[in-house]
C-alpha cells in the first residue's frame, strides 16, 4: 500500500509510468480510491484539452522514431545484425575451412567451382564468411563488455553519489587515479598478463573491467543532484530503503544519460577491441573478430586491398549506426540540444 | 588567483605521487624482472635467481621497493633496462619524437575544431554544417590504425606517384642516419616531411569529436542574451561572433582538450605503430612489455601520468583565467 503512494510522489519518470497507462486506454476512469490528492487533471473523461495527453516516455519514444538520422542508424544496425547472424544460414560457407587452392583470390573470383564474393585471405579463408563471423564475435564482445562495465559503473557511481562523504571521496579518487594513465595503456598492460586468453571473450572481460570509469562519474553527478530533490525526500519520509530509492527513483530518473552512455560504450568497445587486437594484445589469430579482420587487412593493404577495404567499411558502418542511434536517443531525451536557435 | 594556483599545484603533486604508487603496483604485479633469465637454456640454478633477487632488491617488501624506485625517479634516475642502459636517457629521446607528433596533432585538432565548430554552429542546418557533420561522424567511427593505414598506403603513395617524387614519407620519424650527416635545416625539413602524415592521421581523428563539442558549445552561446544585446547595441555580426561568442564558447573546450590528452597519447601509440616511428609507443610495446622490462614500463607510465596530470592542471588554471566565476567561488 505504501509503495503505491510512494510511486506517485516519485518524480517525473516514475510518475509517467502510471500516467502512461491512462491516456492510452482512452481515458478510462481511474480505479477509485487509488488517486491521490494531487492526481493529474487529465484523468477525468472530459478534459480541458481535446489533444490526447502524452506521457514523457511516449514523447521520448516518438521523438526518437521521428528522427530520420536515428532511424537510419537503427535500420542500418538491424540490417548489419541480420547480415551477421542470419547471413550464415544463406551463405553456408565455413570461415574456418582453409582452401589451399584459393589463397589470396580477389573479390568475385571463381576458384575451383566456388565463388569468393569478397575474395579470400592468405590462407584461403572466405572473407564474406569471415565478416559474418566477425560481427557475431564482436557482438559478443560488446555485450559482455557493456554489461560488465554498466553494472560496475552503476554500482560505483551509485555508492559514491548516493552515500557521499568518505565513500564518495575514496571511490572517486580511485577513479581519478586510474584515469591518470591513458586507458589504452592500462588495457595493454593488463592484457599482457594473459597471453593465453587472446579470445573475444577474454578481451571483452578486460574491456568490461576498465570501461566503467566514465560511467561512474556520470552516475555520481546525476545522483548528487537528484538526491536533493523533493521526491527522494518524500520517499525517505515514507520509509523507503536506500536500495529502493536507488533502484526505483534515482536510476529511472537518470535513465536517459545511462542509455546514451550504453550506446557510446558499445561503439567504444568495438573500437577498443580493434585497437588492442592491432597492437597484439587483443584477439589472437586463433579466434575471429572485426578487429582481427581489420588488423589482418591493414597488414595486407597494398597487396590485397580487398582485405583492407571490406572489413574497414563494415566496421565504419557498424560504429556509425551505433553512434547515430546514440545521438538520436540523446536528442530524444533532451530535445534542447536540437532546438533551432535564433 | 595566486592561492588558487598554489592549491591546484599542490593538489596535482599529491595526485602524481598517488599515481606513481598505482603505477608501481600495476607494473609489479604484471611483470617479472627475471623473465629474461628464466628462458635461458640450460636453466640457471636456483641460487642464481636468489642472488639476483637479493641484488635487485626483489626480496624486500613491495613498499620498500616502491620507495627506493620513487627516490630514484624523483632525482631523474629511472633505473636501467635489461641491457643495462639507463632508461631515462632512452625515454627522453623517445619523448621528443612522440612529443612532436602529439603537439602537432593537438594543435591541428584544436585549430580545426574551433574553425569547423564555429562555422557549423553559425551556419546550423545549412549545407556547410551538414558536410562537416558527415565528415566528423565518419572520422569518429574509424579505428585509428585503419585510417592511418589508409592515408599511408593509398593517399600518400597516390600523391607520391602523381608527383613522381617522394613528397610524403610513410615510414619512420626521420630518414635513417640523417642526424649523422645532415645539416640542421636538412634534419628539420626531413622531420617535418615525416611528420605530415602521422599528424594528419592523429589530428583529424581527434578533431572530429572536438568539433562536435565546439559546435554544441557555440550553439549554446549563440542563444545567450548577451549576444542579442551586443547585436542590439549595433555591433557588426562578425564582431559579435568573435568577441562575444567565440571567447565564451572556448571555455568548455579547454577541459575537453586537457582530458583528451590521455586518449591522444593512446592514439599516438597506435599511429606510431603504423608509421613505424621509433617513439614512445614502440618503446612501451616492443622494448617494455615485449621484453618484460619492468623499468622501461615504469618509466613510461610515470612519464604518461606526469603529462596527463600536468595537462589537467593547465586546464584547471586556464579555466580559472577564462571564467572568473570558478576562482571566486
Amino acid at each position: 500500500m505504501m509503495s503505491t503512494t510512494e510511486d506517485k510522489l516519485a518524480g517525473p519518470a516514475a510518475r509517467n509510468e502510471t500516467a502512461a497507462v491512462q491516456p492510452g486506454a482512452g481515458g478510462l476512469p481511474p480505479p477509485a480510491g487509488s488517486e491521490g490528492k494531487e492526481s493529474d487533471p487529465s484523468a477525468p473523461i472530459d478534459r480541458e484539452f481535446t489533444v490526447e495527453a502524452r506521457s514523457q516516455r511516449q514523447q521520448i519514444i516518438s521523438r526518437f522514431f521521428h528522427n530520420k538520422l536515428a532511424m537510419t542508424g537503427l535500420i542500418g544496425f538491424f540490417i548489419l545484425l541480420l547480415f551477421g547472424f542470419l547471413g550464415p544460414l544463406v551463405y553456408t560457407v565455413n570461415y574456418v575451412t582453409l582452401n589451399a587452392g584459393a589463397q589470396s583470390v580477389g573479390p568475385g573470383t571463381n576458384q575451383g567451382g566456388r565463388v569468393y564474393p569478397l575474395g579470400s585471405d592468405a590462407i584461403g579463408r572466405d572473407l564474406l564468411a569471415g565478416l559474418m563471423l566477425g560481427i557475431q564475435r564482436s557482438a559478443l564482445v560488446v555485450i559482455i563488455a557493456v554489461v560488465l562495465s554498466l553494472s560496475l559503473g552503476l554500482l560505483v557511481g551509485a555508492l559514491a553519489g548516493y552515500f557521499g562523504s568518505w565513500i564518495d571521496n575514496v571511490l572517486m579518487r580511485i577513479v581519478d587515479l586510474i584515469l591518470t594513465i591513458p586507458l589504452l595503456v592500462v588495457l595493454v598492460i593488463v592484457a599482457s598478463n594473459f597471453e593465453n586468453a587472446k579470445t573475444a571473450v577474454g578481451v571483452a572481460l578486460i574491456l568490461g573491467l576498465f570501461g566503467w570509469l566514465d560511467l561512474s562519474r556520470i552516475v555520481r553527478s546525476q545522483f548528487l543532484s537528484l538526491k536533493e530533490r523533493e521526491f527522494v525526500e518524500a520517499a525517505h519520509a515514507l520509509g523507503a530503503s536506500n536500495w529502493r530509492i536507488i533502484t526505483r527513483h534515482l536510476i529511472p530518473n537518470s535513465l536517459g544519460t545511462i542509455i546514451v552512455w550504453t550506446t557510446l560504450a558499445a561503439a567504444a568497445a568495438i573500437l577498443a577491441e580493434a585497437t588492442l587486437t592491432f597492437l597484439g594484445f587483443g584477439v589472437g589469430p586463433e579466434d575471429t573478430s572485426l578487429g582481427r579482420l581489420i588488423s589482418d587487412g591493414v597488414q595486407a593493404a597494398s597487396t590485397r586491398p580487398w582485405l583492407f577495404y571490406f572489413p574497414g567499411l563494415l566496421f565504419l558502418l557498424i560504429v556509425l549506426a551505433i553512434n547515430l542511434i546514440g545521438d538520436g536517443i540523446r536528442d530524444a531525451f533532451d530535445p534542447s540540444n536540437k532546438r533551432v536557435r535564433a | 588567483m595566486l592561492f588558487f594556483t598554489i592549491r591546484r599545484v599542490l593538489g596535482s603533486i599529491v595526485v602524481l605521487i598517488a599515481s606513481t604508487f598505482l603505477v608501481f603496483l600495476m607494473t609489479a604485479f604484471s611483470f617479472d624482472p627475471l623473465a629474461q633469465y628464466r628462458q635461458r637454456q640450460p636453466a640457471p640454478p636456483p641460487e642464481f635467481f636468489e642472488s639476483l633477487r637479493e641484488r635487485l632488491g626483489l626480496n624486500d617488501p613491495l613498499i620498500v621497493r616502491y620507495f627506493s624506485w620513487l627516490k630514484g625517479a624523483v632525482s631523474g634516475d629511472f633505473g636501467v633496462n635489461i641491457n643495462n642502459i639507463p632508461v631515462a636517457d632512452q625515454l627522453f629521446g623517445r619523448l621528443l619524437v612522440t612529443g612532436r607528433l602529439v603537439i602537432a596533432a593537438m594543435l591541428l585538432a584544436v585549430l580545426l575544431a574551433i574553425v569547423v565548430g564555429v562555422v557549423s554552429a553559425v551556419r546550423q542546418y545549412k549545407a556547410t554544417d551538414y558536410i562537416f557533420t558527415v565528415f566528423a561522424y565518419i572520422l569518429i567511427a574509424l579505428p585509428t590504425f585503419w585510417f592511418a593505414a589508409l592515408l599511408k598506403e593509398f593517399v600518400a603513395i597516390g600523391i607520391n606517384n602523381l608527383a613522381g617524387d617522394k613528397i610524403l614519407f610513410t615510414l619512420g620519424d626521420e630518414t635513417p642516419g640523417i642526424s649523422s650527416y645532415g645539416t640542421t635545416s636538412m634534419i628539420f625539413w626531413d622531420r617535418i616531411g615525416h611528420l605530415v602524415l602521422p599528424t594528419l592521421s592523429l589530428g583529424l581523428l581527434t578533431f572530429a569529436a572536438w568539433s562536435r563539442f565546439q559546435r554544441a558549445s557555440m550553439l549554446d552561446v549563440l542563444s545567450a542574451d548577451y549576444m542579442r544585446l551586443a547585436r542590439a547595441k549595433g555591433l557588426p555580426w562578425s564582431r559579435v561572433i568573435v568577441k562575444h561568442g567565440l571567447r565564451n564558447a572556448l571555455i568548455p573546450l579547454t577541459t575537453v582538450v586537457a582530458i583528451g590528452v590521455g586518449a591522444i597519447f593512446g592514439g599516438a601509440i597506435v599511429t606510431e605503430q603504423v608509421f613505424v616511428w621509433h617513439g614512445m609507443g614502440e618503446y612501451l610495446i616492443q622494448d617494455g612489455i615485449g621484453k618484460n622490462d619492468i623499468n622501461v614500463v615504469l618509466g613510461w607510465l610515470l612519464m604518461a601520468a606526469f603529462f596527463v596530470i600536468l595537462f589537467n592542471l593547465i586546464a584547471d588554471l586556464l579555466y580559472a583565467v577564462l571564467d572568473p566565476r570558478i576562482r571566486l567561488s
